[in-house]
């Protein structure tokens, strides 16, 4: 992947110190190539999700620090321990499964005190972290229900529980959210945040979901084939996404390709098929590149474009034709299309987009400021 | 309409179910009675009959010889059964199908068919001692069962249990024990049970392999009949029955009965 962006993808070097560190870790099934030499440092105490389309490599990566899978090549130290090739139970690594993998012959408190009794920690105090653990996830009234008739929120509440109650060095979380509904996910979701932070927990975040990540993360490894294509804070990933594949995978964008027509000092201006448009970048002239603008950075008539201070040529506008328009409660996604077929999405409020009839002409503009440039991918 | 054929299945449903249970209590009544001969008992009712039980020549050993065989057999598939049904279920390599075909089909073959194979197939072996060549037939008998209870159960089972009890602080083989045994057991407890039972029970595998001094007890109980027909056997019947009606209430008190058929 040609790289004259921002992001600091493979071969990190993070400082000595780091809690957890995944260092050139690479993993084969047959042919395929799951994992390519992977490196990640995690600060303790760290929130990391990563982030990828299913195949990307994230659950065999969190199989290999749980110990469940055997990497080909490379290193994993935890809290200045070498992992290698130590089995599941001398890890002390937590792991919350996808589908929570309760056992489903014990009941809550039973299942709770599972690794308590796999540690054969004395009954007394097992006891006491199990009520603990009851009362930190507020079920301590379903103690002896057997596990099997909880909802699914309460049994995502019992994993939690279980995997936390041995104290683990590091916890790993394989989509634990994926299974339940909207609403009560995103309830877990500050509920989970709110528990690791309290216990301080380091926390590694397998999920698909580019709002989950962006919602709950310190940091976001996007991952893509085997590699972390960007490692970075929400908000960095979002605003500032270091290539194409990071920028389609977490929200949505208008894309346009061209090519620099002129270079003009900081400033470069790219010919599109929405005209030309001003964008800030090092390019030379006729290269091809392709430009992204988030939805929410367009706004409609000539005025959203314009920089204060700046003349009036300074932003970036242009006619498309209405489409269709998409509500979303708080706000309306207005979708376009240029002249020659791409696509543009802004958002705007619900009243001006009530306004926007669809089929007819919309004059749209954005400041140069916020259009992203990645150099054009051949082929 | 509807309420004739709602008539009709109830009395279908009625006749079957005194059509199964009529042997069952016939057999229970003649053993009560005190006719010398196989008679429903008309005015009084007797225990003399399983007085007589104690006086029957060689019942002891038959019985004893029975469990034995069977409590080995049972023990012997549900290890072999289970790994096998694990091959199966969790294992990726041609012909799993027809390995699970061929491992329960002595259940489809006749009795008669195996029995005189297996008679065969000892002898050109050079196996001509009963114990030994009664035992591997029965496991060949036992292990159907314990094969098509386990690869439900095992189809059925989520192996991510096993990874979550290993990042807990199990070893694999601690895992297996603590978390898939227990989990499995109704699908253990079906299997081998059907199992012993269908073991307990066998006669024409049996005949072929047993001598003078080896009689399995429906072997003994036929012989019985041959030489006295007195109602001693329906004592002895009746008795059986009985221990069948506890084993299926332990069942039930264990697992449920109907976990038990589910699998």
């Amino acid at each position: 992947m040609p790289n004259g962006v921002v992001g600091s993808p493979n071969g990190v070097v993070g400082s000595p110190d780091a809690y957890l560190r995944i260092d050139r870790v690479a993993k084969r099934f047959g042919r395929a190539t799951v994992l390519d030499a992977l490196s990640l440092d995690v600060a303790e105490g760290e929130f990391i999700s990563l982030l990828g389309p299913s195949g990307c490599g994230k659950t065999t990566l969190l199989r290999i620090l749980a110990g469940l899978l055997t990497a080909d090549a490379g290193r994993v130290t935890l809290a200045g321990r070498e992992l290698g090739r130590l089995p599941p139970h001398k890890r002390n690594v937590g792991v919350v499964f996808q589908n929570y993998a309760l056992f489903p012959h014990l009941t809550v408190a039973e299942n709770i005190g599972f690794g308590l009794r796999a540690r054969r920690v004395p009954k007394p105090e097992a006891a006491a972290r199990v009520a603990r653990g009851l009362e930190m996830i507020r079920l301590t009234h379903l103690a002896d229900r057997p596990v099997t008739q909880l909802s699914g929120g309460q049994q995502q509440r019992v994993a939690m529980a279980r995997a936390l109650a041995v104290n683990p060095a590091l916890i790993l979380l394989d989509e634990p959210l994926s299974a339940l509904d909207r609403k009560l996910r995103e309830t877990m979701q500050v509920e989970l945040r709110t528990l690791l932070r309290a216990l301080r927990m380091t926390a590694i975040f397998v999920t698909h979901d580019q709002e989950e990540a962006l919602a709950l993360s310190d940091r976001i490894a996007v991952m893509n084939a085997g590699r972390i294509e960007q490692l970075d804070a929400p908000r960095a990933i979002y605003d500032r996404p270091a290539s194409p594949f990071v920028l389609d995978f977490v929200g949505l964008s208008t894309t346009l390709s061209g090519v620099v027509e002129r270079v003009d000092g900081p400033m470069l201006e790219v010919v599109t098929a929405l005209g030309p448009v001003r964008v800030r970048g090092q390019f030379v002239r006729g290269a091809r590149v392709l430009l992204a603008v988030r939805p929410e950075k367009i706004g409609v008539g000539s005025g959203a474009g314009n920089v204060p201070g700046a003349g009036p040529r300074a932003g970036n506008t242009a006619t498309i034709r209405v489409a269709d328009r998409t509500f979303l409660g708080r706000s309306c996604l207005v979708h376009g299309v240029a002249a020659e077929g791409d696509r543009v999405v802004l958002e705007t409020s619900n009243d001006m987009g009530e306004r926007v009839v669809p089929g007819s002409d919309l004059l749209v503009s954005w400041r140069p400021e916020d259009t992203l440039l990645f150099p054009q991918v051949a082929g | 309409m509807r309420r004739i054929g709602l008539a009709l299945a109830w009395t279908m449903l009625t006749l079957s179910v005194v059509f199964l249970l009529a042997p069952l209590a016939v057999t229970i009544a003649v053993s009560l009675s005190p006719s010398p001969v196989f008679e429903l008992p008309r005015d009084e009712l007797s225990l003399i009959w399983y007085r007589q039980i104690g006086a029957l020549d060689g019942l002891l050993p038959s019985v004893l010889l029975s469990l034995e065989v069977a409590a080995i057999a049972t023990a012997v598939s549900l290890v072999l059964g289970t790994l096998a049904a694990i091959a199966v279920v969790r294992g990726r390599f041609p012909g799993r199908e027809a390995i699970t075909t061929f491992l329960v089909s002595p259940l489809m073959l006749p009795g008669l068919v195996l029995g005189i194979a297996l008679l065969q197939y000892f002898r050109s072996l050079g196996l001509r001692e009963a114990l030994p060549t009664l035992l591997l037939a029965h496991v060949l008998v036992v292990l159907p069962y314990v094969m098509r209870t386990l690869t439900g159960g095992l189809s059925l089972f989520d192996f991510t249990l096993l990874d979550a009890a290993r990042t807990l602080g199990l070893s694999w083989p601690r895992a297996v024990l603590q978390v898939m045994v227990p989990v499995l057991a109704p699908s253990f407890l079906t299997g081998g049970l059907f199992g012993f039972l269908s073991s307990v029970d066998n006669y024409p595998v049996s005949i072929f392999l047993t001598d003078v001094y080896h009689k399995t007890l429906p072997i003994q109980l036929l012989q019985y009949i041959g030489e006295s027909p007195d109602p001693t056997i329906a004592a002895v019947s009746t008795l059986m029955i009985g221990l069948t009606v506890l084993v299926l209430i332990l069942g039930e008190r264990l697992v449920g009965l109907d976990r038990m058929a589910g699998v």
